[in-house]
């Protein structure tokens, strides 16, 4: 459902690649989307079609070789790194396939790692971090140290990490890939939950998980395309 | 989960930096031994200095006999009044210098133990040792006979304490007290009365013996190696020693200024030796901590990714690495420290039976060694942050994945 103004807009996105053997491998040629508050919109893809990487581009955590990304009015193509840098820690939440927590810390450090970046006050982010882990279920391991979690409760530590600061934009890689059907469904209510005010873009190669989604693209041959509307 | 769970930890090094503090503690270790070997072979060299620059010292025109630092022949006593009366001069000492083992008298040894015998009567113009150090027992007086004073290694390294015996010579002395440890020449020394040692002279030399029992030609009071001569305060002591040289005839003058000069020609292989140990230390140490540190930050490439990704700007993440950096590299450097500091002690536990000390732990190579540590793990650690920014956080969590 959308309910407003559109959040993220990405125009004419390109992205290449060059191989070992020195080819130029044109991985998203053009690509358009527009994120609004509101909306979980998914892409499905085949395996090595670009999802990861238009993930990436969307979340500034690499530079596009064309096109146009903005946040609300702001344009984040040729920002500096502080402004990337600010976008990503107070409006983004990034939920990635492997989960990606610092093995050195433990679950309720990965989550507050967040507020860290942001300046936020510290009381306030551990009260934060408290009620999305007990939310999550995985207070009681909020000591523990990632190696020490299974894999369910590693993408859950992460969720809560992604949306510790509220964030506008919530991007999902193939967040339940790794996940058995029950983990996965208490991911994928959470992310329903938070797309009731965050616009949430999920890339995955699963259509049952896309069907879930308000809106599917697909991506093919390194451009977007609409696939359907529930 | 009670809430003493979820209290903060505090840890006083980064997690998983184990290996790295492992790693920059052996090459501190390294650093700081071979700094330690350095700065005794300095502190040996200085000290010699400050024992010849603290006086002149004179001896008799020739070919000496003697083991002293004066090239010359004896050194008779109007020739020592003489030198008395020039002006300038506060206290001339007269003294007899042999080898405690003549049979390693030609044999030039940094470590060489001598026989000192000094006119008690008089003073010690030595402007550095105005008196004698004495760690144990006490010093000798006038009025002491076959009695010694021992140097600290020339002690320890034969054992002796007051009231054990020394055999020189043909005779046995009683050691009635022993020197602190200067790091200088009188740490060999075996102090006596001049006339025990003109006794000893006589029954080693053949031809002074002759000489002497000729009848007339020498008194026991012309029988001086040399002397050491004190200035009176303000008095230039090379332009003292040259007056000597000038208005004393019979004298081999040896200025303390001339005397430091030789002392540096002679121990310059010493001196670079210390630089080649210094600075194979320095290397060693160097490299291996900002490996270790550069290494340790590069590992954490995903890491660096991942917190880009939460919001983490290019500062906060260099003032992170510059903080683990610290803690790693002064956890590193005093973990190293104290192991040299232990190396050190145990080596020079054993070589203290021969009357040696290897190694010298000053305050100001442990505060150079951690401030390096800390220094140079620093920049190691900025260095590699500033590669891992140059790379996307898309591409430096895939890489480290």
């Amino acid at each position: 459902m959308n309910t407003g103004a559109v959040l993220l807009r990405a125009s004419g996105l390109a992205k290449r690649f060059r191989t070992p053997d020195g080819r130029v491998l044109e991985v998203l040629r053009g690509v358009d989307l527009a994120l609004a508050p509101g909306e979980l919109v998914a892409v499905i893809g085949r395996s090595g079609s670009g999802k990861s990487t238009l993930l990436n581009l969307l979340g500034c955590l690499d530079r596009s070789d064309g096109g146009e990304l903005w946040f609300r009015d702001q344009c984040l193509t040729g920002a500096s790194r502080r402004a990337m840098a600010g976008f990503r820690g107070r409006h983004l939440g990034f939920v990635f396939q492997t989960y990606n927590l610092i093995p050195e810390l433990t679950a309720r450090e990965n989550v507050l790692l967040a507020a860290r970046y942001v300046g936020r006050a510290r009381a306030e982010a551990e009260t934060a971090a408290r009620d999305l882990l007990e939310r999550l279920g995985v207070w009681e391991r909020a000591e523990q140290y990632p190696p020490a979690l299974s894999g369910g409760e590693q993408q859950r530590v992460a969720f809560c990490r992604a949306v510790l600061n509220d964030p506008v934009v919530i991007l999902a890689d193939e967040p339940t890939g790794n996940l058995d059907a029950e983990n996965a469904g208490v991911l994928l209510r959470e992310l329903r939950a938070r797309s009731g005010r965050a616009a949430v873009l999920l890339v995955t190669h699963s259509a049952e998980l896309a069907r879930t989604a308000d809106r599917t693209l697909s991506l093919i041959d390194g451009q977007l395309g609409e696939e359907g509307r529930t | 989960m009670s809430g003493r769970g979820v209290a903060r930890r505090r840890r006083l090094l980064p997690r998983g930096y184990g290996f790295a503090v492992a790693g920059i503690a052996v090459g501190m270790a390294g650093l700081v031994a071979l700094g330690a070997l350095a700065d005794r072979i300095s502190r040996f060299i200085d000290g010699g200095h400050r024992f010849v620059l603290g006086q002149i010292s004179v001896a008799g025109a020739g070919i000496g006999t003697g083991a002293g630092f004066t090239a010359g022949g004896l050194l008779r006593r109007q020739t020592v009044e003489a030198i008395r009366r020039v002006p300038g001069v506060a206290a001339i000492q007269a003294q007899v210098m042999l080898p405690l083992n003549p049979g390693t008298s030609e044999l030039f040894s940094v470590n060489q133990e001598l026989v000192l015998g000094v006119d008690l009567g008089v003073p010690s113009p030595n402007r550095n040792y105005p008196t004698s150090p004495i760690a144990e027992g006490r010093a000798l007086v006038s009025a002491d006979r076959g009695r010694v004073m021992l140097g600290a290694e020339l002690a320890a390294g034969r054992a002796l304490r007051p009231g054990s015996r020394l055999r020189i010579g043909e005779r046995d002395f009683e050691v009635v007290g022993v020197l602190e440890r200067l790091l200088t020449a009188p740490d060999r020394f075996a102090v006596l009365p001049i006339e025990d040692a003109r006794d000893l002279w006589l029954a080693l030399d053949p031809t002074l013996r002759a000489l002497f029992g000729a009848g007339g030609v020498l008194a026991r009071e012309d029988l001086n190696t040399g002397a050491a001569v004190g200035w009176v305060d303000g008095v230039d002591p090379d332009a003292l020693a040259a007056r000597i040289r000038r208005e004393v005839a019979g004298v081999n003058v040896a200025a303390p200024g001339e005397v430091a000069r030789q002392l540096a020609a002679s121990t310059a292989f010493f001196s670079w030796l210390m630089a080649g140990i210094a600075g194979i230390g320095l290397l060693i140490g160097g490299l291996s901590l900002s490996n270790t540190v550069a290494a340790s930050t590069f590992e954490r490439i995903r890491d660096f990714g991942i917190k880009q990704a939460l919001g983490a700007t290019d500062l906060q993440l260099l003032g992170e690495v510059l903080r683990e950096s610290l803690a790693v590299s002064l956890g590193g450097g005093l973990l190293g420290t104290a192991l040299a500091v232990l190396l050190g002690i145990a080596v020079d536990a054993r070589a203290a039976r021969a009357g040696q000390e290897l190694f010298l732990f000053s305050g100001r190579l442990i505060a150079f060694a951690l401030g390096f540590a800390v220094v140079l793990g620093a920049v190691a650690g900025a260095y590699a942050t500033v590669r891992i920014l140059r790379v996307p956080p898309a591409e430096a969590i895939r890489r480290g994945a």
